[in-house]
Order: structure tokens, then sequence, then C-alpha cells
């Protein structure tokens, strides 16, 4: 097949990507969890793969200890303490939407082999996140992503669907505000600015972070005083 | 489609926003790939390009399970585990759980 | 990855505001450029910097030389073929500098 031969098969089936020959949508197995017990074959197949790795001492018991105290010590504190800085500090918000590893850095968070892009939601766009082909995620700051940005359904329609996407988690948008989606498709990782909510004006630090979740950070929601 | 993987932009259901704490044995994984990656078996890159070759069945398992399914192919091309190994410890395994549950 | 110790590539072809085509190409394995935007025209929002290439990468390769990787800026309306919702709407991803075609105004 040489590239001469080549033409643009996007641009031919733009109106009928996504759908199988007889019209119909793709039918995506359900992807939400399942109530497994220990002798299930996916937990015990895990059993097995650490007990060998580590009795051939591929890996330590201690480095996955490590990895699971990393896990139990992320959660939204980190993620909250960046934007309440953000929202506090005009100088250190200009920093962090300009270098956001650099800015994450001076709160001592490091960002391993990625680096940090910081988008800020106005009054004029509202962003959105999501990484179609796996599920690229700020896991140093945010810890696990959660099993939505996961699911096949989000990765699908998070980039052609993203106001139908946020109606589904209650999200409604003003007029006048675009939407910016962003996949997280190479070496890049993102956090969303949440807009401080109108009325938050006189609260304190630890106030404003009671506002914030996890949700916030990756565009699906958008903080509230209710 | 380039591959199973490549889904961005495809027609799908709706989205079940419910939070729901990992299970043990998805975090349990989490931290052995973790491990392995520390200890230089293989990175990101390697395991993404294993979860892409997975077949269009095994692409239907959710997201922990697919890891498992890849991670085996990948520790399998590295020579550091068989299949084999991992399904006869599961067998000693689940015996061990019949005796003494 | 980003090791800063590593030799850098030439320098990068594209700056912000630039309009470039995303190449049309089905190469086979691990890559990073999603078939919905191959094609398509967008703007470059900013250089990201030059990392390891992670399609080399993926079967064992060092990935060196590293390659330039883009934000580039779509509009929605121009990606998909009904795309609900104001013109405004844009989509952002990362690309690199390989799968860019340079489009002259």
């Amino acid at each position: 097949m040489s590239s001469n031969d080549e033409h643009e098969h996007e641009h031919e089936h733009d109106h009928d990507h996504g759908h199988k020959e007889d019209g119909s949508p793709l039918n995506y197995a359900d992807d939400s969890r399942h109530d497994y017990d220990e002798a299930s074959h996916y937990p015990l197949i895990t059993e097995a793969i650490r007990q060998l790795l580590i009795e051939k001492e591929i890996v330590k018991t201690g480095d996955v200890q490590e990895r699971l105290d990393f896990m139990d010590s992320r959660g939204i504190e980190l993620g909250a303490e960046i934007v309440v800085k953000a929202w506090t500090d005009p100088d250190y918000k200009a920093r962090l939407l300009k270098d956001g590893t650099a800015a994450v850095a001076e709160l001592d968070i490091p960002m391993a082999d990625a680096e940090l892009v910081v988008v800020e939601n106005t009054n004029d766009v509202h962003n959105l996140i999501v990484c179609t082909l796996c599920s690229c995620y700020p896991r140093t700051i945010l810890g696990l992503p959660p099993d939505w940005y996961k699911s096949k359904n989000y990765r699908s329609r998070a980039v052609n669907e993203p106001r139908a996407v946020l109606r589904e988690f209650g999200t409604n948008l003003p007029d006048g505000v675009a939407v910016r989606v962003h996949d997280s498709n190479a070496d890049m990782r993102y956090l969303v600015l949440p807009a401080r909510p109108v009325g938050s004006e006189k609260m304190n630090e630890a106030e404003l972070t009671e506002l914030i979740t996890r949700d916030n950070l990756v565009g699906a929601t958008i903080p509230s005083l209710a | 489609m380039s591959g199973n993987h490549d889904i961005g932009g495809l027609q799908a259901g709706p989205i079940n926003t419910d939070e729901g704490d990992p299970e043990p044995w998805q975090k349990m994984l989490t931290a052995v790939y973790g491990a392995l990656v520390s200890r230089g078996h293989g990175n990101v890159d390697q395991l993404r390009r294993h979860l892409e070759a997975l077949s269009k069945e095994q692409y239907e398992l959710p997201y922990y399970e697919r890891w498992v399914e890849a991670m085996c192919n990948l520790m399998e091309e590295k020579g550091l585990l068989t299949r084999e190994e991992i399904a006869n410890r599961m067998t000693a395994l689940k015996a061990e759980m019949e005796n003494t549950g | 990855m980003n090791d800063a110790s590593l030799p850098e590539p030439s320098d990068p072809l594209y700056k912000i505001g630039d309009i470039v085509r995303i190449k049309v190409a089905h190469p086979p394995g691990h890559r990073r450029t999603p078939d919905y935007i191959k094609g398509k025209t967008g703007t470059i929002e900013r250089y990201c910097g030059a990392f390891i290439n992670p399609e080399e990468r993926a079967y064992g390769f060092d990935g060196i030389p590293k390659k330039h990787l883009y934000r580039v800026r779509f509009d929605q309306s121009q990606i998909w073929g009904h795309y609900d919702g104001p013109e405004e709407d844009t989509l952002d991803l990362e690309i690199y500098e390989h799968w860019l075609e340079g489009k002259s105004l």
C-alpha cells in the first residue's frame, strides 16, 4: 500500500465515524466494577504474580509496599493546596499557568516523568481533561484516577460530546462559555484550575480547601458554595 | 481504528459517575506493576504497547483486568514469568484457600 | 520521559500560532496520535519540549533522539461531522513533530 494511493478516509467517513456497518453504535462492555472475592480469577492471578515476583527476587516486598503507601497518601489534599494557592496568590497563579511542573515543584510536589499543564476555567472557557488512548492522569498529585475517567465511554465521548458528558456530571455551563477539551495523549498531564466561586471572597484557606473536589480538577464539575 | 484502544470520538453509552474505592487487588496490581518498572523491567510505553495488542475480546475487559493481561504478556516477553508458572501458582493458592476455608 | 541530560534534537520546526495539519498515516504498533485527529488542521498552542520517543521506547529501544512535542488546538466543528456545540469549542492534543505538516496560509 503506497502512500500515493492513500486518500483521506477520515473525511469520507466523518459522519459515520463510530458506527458499525448497520448504523448502530458500538457497544462497550460494562466498565463498572464487579464484586470480586479473593478466589476470583483476577484477584487470584494478581496474588500469584505478586508472590512469584517476590520469590524470584524480581521485585522486593518493600518496593510494593512503597507504592501502596504512595497511593494511600494521595487524595485531594495536594490538588486543593495548589488551587487554593493559585486563588489567593496571583503571582503564583501566573507561574502555575506558565509552567505547571516548576510551580508545583515549589510546593515539593514532584511530577516524575511527565510535565504538568494547568488550564484555567474562566468566564469564557471551561476545560475538561481526558486520555482517549489509555488513562493518563496526574497520579503523582491526585493519586489513582476514578473508574469513570478510565471507562471506555468517557474516553470515547469526552472528545466529541463534551457538553453531553458534562451534563451527566450535573454540570450545565452558562451561555457564552466555550468548552475546551484536552486529550492527554502524550507526555503532558493536566490539572484544571477551577474558577474561584463567587461568594468565596471572604473565605480563609481552610474554607476554600473544603470547596474543592477531585472532579473539579479534571473539569467534570465546578466548585460551588452549595 | 488503528487499534482497540483508539476510541476517541466513537459513540458510546452513558458514564457511570459513581465514586468507588479501588478494590484491594486493583491497588496491589498497581503497586506490583510500579515495583516492576522501578526495578527496570519494562516501562509505561511497553505496557501500553501490550495493552494495545490485546485481542478485541480482551479489550472488552474492564480496566484493571486488561492491565493484568497486558502485564502477563509483558512479563512473558521479558522472560520474567510464564503464564504456566502463574497458572500453577493460582491452582496452589486456590487449593490452599479451599483447605483453610 | 524527559531526561535533561540527553542530547536534544535540532530546533523545533514550529512556533505558536503556526497552522499545521496532522499527517494521515497508519503505521503499525504503538503511536500516540489518535485516529480521530489525523488529517485535521489546527494551530500550535505551545511547544511542550523534547521527549524520548515513546513509539520506539515501547519496543525496548532507548527512544533517542528525542522528538519535539507540541500542543495543537483544533476547532471541534472542524473535527466532527455533527458537533453539538458552539463554534468556540476547541480540542487540544499533544502531537509529535513527525506527525505534523506545515500548512501555508
